[in-house]
């Protein structure tokens, strides 16, 4: 009796003496507390830039702390997913913590761009493997796309002189695009060339094929953060084999991206528009702004809106137009899995003219689609659906366009896009 | 002599003890938020509601941290342990113990949703087997090491894609666990500890003693699955949930009007055949 007592005694003893113990451990540290919590203040402190972040886990890295240089690079990425000198010192720390994996999965997110040389050089020292070649600048990239098209008024989609009635009929066509983006040049200067085409022909409904294609040539540059192209431009369309219109002339851009990877783009172009039948030829101005968000790593969006002014022969043909754009595109899952949505709303407002009937219209044309990967080689299947819509003013006395389309597509993208 | 009425007693006062030096402990700052990304949320001792954490706020034994979509935080320890809480998470630190002196410390710790990833300091491994992180379903022993982990619906979904995975299982979107050792592997430099964890899930424990390895629990009183050498796909996803990644630089493609808004129509010209 007498020991089992003594026994539940020592476990109450115990016990309390550990709580004891507890309430004094908390309070004789509690002293040094103060400088333990200014000391996380100060780490803390220098990871409140990239610069002085890296700078810091060097220096813990150098003592021997690679668990906390390893945090430091946490800190960072967190912050900053675009910080690639970070992440490239980051995977360096893993490889010299054997997390070989996981410094796998950070040169991969690197996404082949930024980045020292230096940083890249400790890479392949800690890793044993080269890290993603940076981006040159000099290079090509693209896609060619190619699938089955439906629209449920494809008559209408180029009916492009508007009347009194509306003639009606939808059509399911190939549909085939590409696009060519070349950048050539060192230093801050290049030259580009970006082109564009699309074609499509119809396998049932209204028998139009038709084909378009855009060639812009020019030298750009870039400083800071900027960027400016300056160039020519050229476009051409036909529609069921007959020429339907021909453009060329100037664009300049300028493009400022902010320390998150967002961007801000004015773009003005002036082109002379020919007429093959000699009534509408003249110039066309344009002037438009975007702005592109990478909210996260799995959400983009922009908002953009633009200004027209076409000039002709006659004030009917003239006109000015104001346009809205605004989209997103979202991605889905590792495997790259996308989906994005788009809009574009356009008033044009057609000059008025004595016996020709006021017309003002409005257009508006949203596109939702989702794609995904079939292999890793770039090639993805996208399902696309649209609406194009146009309301034209009572006063024209035109019949307004609605017309539902979808797509399925194979669509190949190759070359660095960053 | 002790007599059994004295046992009551001593019960009692141990427990207003406990009482006491827990509320100590509760005053007491164990860490501060190192980084705030988007929507983080966190009780104090100054303010016990959740409100919007802002960088160097001072954490506490008991506090809730709470974090929204795409949002994440790292709280540091006064020992330098770093808790990387992902998004769409609830975390809070239990129990605490550091002293400076000795450099030895340890940590108890709750995740009972969204993505985490913990990395002691050195000084925690002066106490191996001494710390922990409790999920709904499980408790992970830690011997010193950097592991994460994810509990909910996403576990869920990792460990379905989980080729090593072989067997069906019934999981639960609320509890299931899935978590990751990851190192530092036998071969890291300098004198750190190789990582090392117990994985105990309704009576069973699984160590995992290689990075790499990991444990799926789907569910209250299920046994642990594994342990499995995780994909890269599913480490990927499991760490695109703590932290964000650049987004891809095909992302922003503007779609063009139709082709036909402009420079077809443009010219108000018919000449296809059906005009």
């Amino acid at each position: 009796m007498r020991d089992a007592s003594n026994r539940a005694f020592g476990r109450v003893h115990r016990l309390a003496s550990g709580c004891l113990a507890a309430s004094l451990g908390w309070s004789v540290p509690a002293l040094a507390q103060d400088s333990e919590v200014a000391a996380l203040d100060q780490l803390v402190e220098r990871s409140a830039s990239v610069n002085s972040a890296i700078e810091l886990a060097r220096e813990q890295a150098a003592a021997g702390d690679l668990l906390g240089a390893a945090a430091t690079y946490e800190r960072v990425l967190i912050a900053d997913e675009n910080a690639d000198e970070a992440r490239l010192a980051y995977a360096a720390i893993l490889c010299r913590l054997d997390d070989r994996q996981s410094a796998r999965l950070e040169l991969r997110a690197l996404n082949g761009a930024g980045g020292s040389q230096a940083a890249r050089d400790e890479v392949a020292k800690a890793c044993g493997v080269a890290a993603p070649g940076r981006p040159r600048k000099s290079g090509l990239s693209g896609g060619i796309g190619v699938g089955l098209a439906y629209e449920s008024d494809a008559l209408g989609a180029l009916q492009v002189f508007p009347t009194f009635f509306s003639p009606s009929d939808d059509g399911l066509g190939v549909i085939a695009n590409a696009s060519l983006n070349g950048r050539f040049g060192e230093g801050s200067g290049y030259a580009y060339m970006d082109a564009w085409g699309q074609a499509k022909t119809d396998l049932t409904g209204p028998q139009e094929d038709y084909q378009i294609g855009s060639l812009s040539l020019g030298y750009g540059t870039s400083w800071s953060n900027k960027d400016l192209k300056l160039g020519g431009v050229i476009r051409h369309g036909r529609i069921s084999g007959v020429e339907n219109f021909t453009e060329y002339g100037g664009e300049v851009e300028l493009t400022s991206a902010s320390s998150e990877g967002n961007r801000t783009t004015v773009r003005a172009e002036a082109v002379w528009q020919h007429d093959p039948f000699g009534f509408i030829g003249g110039m066309h101005y344009d002037l438009a702004a975007y702005y592109d968000v990478r909210d996260s790593a799995r959400l983009t969006w922009f908002i953009g809106a633009g200004a027209e002014i076409k000039e002709a022969d006659f004030t009917s043909d003239k006109y000015v137009a104001g346009r809205m754009m605004a989209g997103f595109d979202r991605l889905l899952d590792s495997r790259g899995t996308y989906a994005n949505l788009s809009s574009t709303m356009r008033y044009v407002v057609f000059g008025d003219e004595e016996f020709v009937p006021l017309r003002r219209d409005l257009r508006i044309f949203t596109r939702a689609a989702i794609g995904t990967p079939l292999v890793k080689s770039g090639l993805n299947i996208e399902a696309a659906v649209s609406h194009s819509y146009r309301d034209y003013s009572k006063s024209s006395l035109l019949a307004d366009y609605s017309s539902f389309g979808g797509s399925l597509s194979l669509i190949w993208k190759f070359g660095n896009r960053r | 002599m002790i007599k059994p009425i004295s046992r009551p007693a001593g019960l009692l006062a141990a427990l207003l003890l406990m009482t006491a030096a827990s509320g100590a402990a509760m005053a007491q700052t164990v860490g501060i938020a190192a980084v705030v990304r988007n929507d983080v949320k966190l009780t104090t001792a100054a303010k016990p509601v959740l409100h919007p954490a802002v960088v160097r706020e001072r954490v506490s034994l008991g506090n809730d941290v709470v974090t929204g979509a795409a949002s994440m935080t790292q709280l540091l320890l006064l020992d330098q342990t770093s808790f990387s809480v992902g998004a769409k998470a609830r975390v809070r630190i239990d129990r605490f113990v550091y002293d400076p002196s000795q450099r030895a410390s340890s940590v108890a710790a709750t995740v009972a949703k969204g993505a985490f990833r913990f990395m002691s300091s050195p000084s925690l491994h002066a106490r191996p087997g001494q710390s922990s992180i409790r999920t709904p379903v499980a408790s992970i022993g830690i011997r010193g090491t950097i592991i994460e982990g994810v509990v909910g619906k996403d576990a869920i979904g990792i460990a379905r894609r989980e080729a090593a995975i072989t067997g069906a299982f019934t999981a639960d979107e609320e509890t299931a666990t899935l978590i990751v050792l990851r190192g530092p592997g036998r071969n890291a430099q300098g004198q750190i500890v190789q990582g090392a964890i117990d994985v105990t899930a309704n009576g069973v424990t699984v160590p995992l003693e290689e990075g790499g390895l990991a444990v799926f629990i789907p569910g209250p009183d299920q046994a642990p699955i594994g342990p499995f050498r995780i994909s890269d796909r599913g480490l990927g996803r499991l760490q695109m949930m703590l932290r964000l990644l650049p987004a891809r630089g095909d992302q922003l493609q503007r779609i063009p009007d139709p082709l036909t808004d402009r420079q077809f129509e443009e010219s108000q010209r018919c000449t296809g055949k059906n005009c």
